[in-house]
């Protein structure tokens, strides 16, 4: 089970969503190619934890997905104009 | 064998829908079709990978490793409508430009 092919195709596809992030016209273009990036970071650290068959990679990758949610909720809600 | 084949099925439909929807972030023409082809990234595409890496954890007899997935996958599964949701209220307060506004906005009707 080729985990190491899976996942440096998926980054390869995650440095692809880099250049919606420079050129976005709007924030939330941006903020959306971040939020996509962070999730596959995660599904890459869930990869190289089956690969290593080691269970800690998973717990980053549930932290990264974590930390990434609270961030978007947290722009989205400035760009809204409730804070 | 089998297991490598179930794995191997699911990995290749996840990284089909990954490529798909960053094909669409690159070329949609509006903010909210790019929110749309995200969704597609996240869900369709996170949620095979972690269901196959599960499978494996279960297979080889690491079952920390296929609950911990599990746990990942039901997390995405709760995360991403939110997110998206919040991304797409917020896109429309900013005024976020959106092609062919005069033809269908029921949203806007709606909040007057």
């Amino acid at each position: 089970m080729d985990f190491i092919i899976v996942g440096i195709i998926i980054s390869l596809l995650a440095i692809v969503l880099i250049y919606r992030l420079v050129k976005g016209p709007h924030v939330i273009d941006r903020m959306v190619a971040s939020d996509s990036i962070d999730v596959i970071i995660g599904l890459v650290m869930v990869l190289y934890g089956c690969y290593e068959e080691r269970s800690l990679f998973l717990d980053l990758g549930l932290i990264v997905t974590l930390l990434g949610f609270i961030g978007t909720i947290l722009v989205s809600k400035y760009m809204e104009g409730d804070i | 064998m089998i297991v490598r084949i179930i794995v191997d099925m699911l990995f290749a439909l996840g990284i089909f829908f990954i490529f798909s929807g960053v094909v669409g972030m690159i070329r949609m023409p509006d903010t909210f079709c790019r929110l749309q082809s995200s969704t597609n990234i996240v869900t369709m595409g996170g949620l095979p990978i972690l269901i196959g890496a599960a499978i494996y954890g279960f297979y080889i007899g690491n079952t920390i490793i296929g609950i911990k997935s599990l746990v990942i996958a039901l997390f995405i599964l709760l995360r991403n409508p939110a997110a998206s949701h919040a991304l797409t209220k917020a896109a429309y307060k900013s005024n976020a430009k959106m092609i062919n506004k005069d033809k269908c906005d029921a949203y806007g009707r709606d909040i007057k």
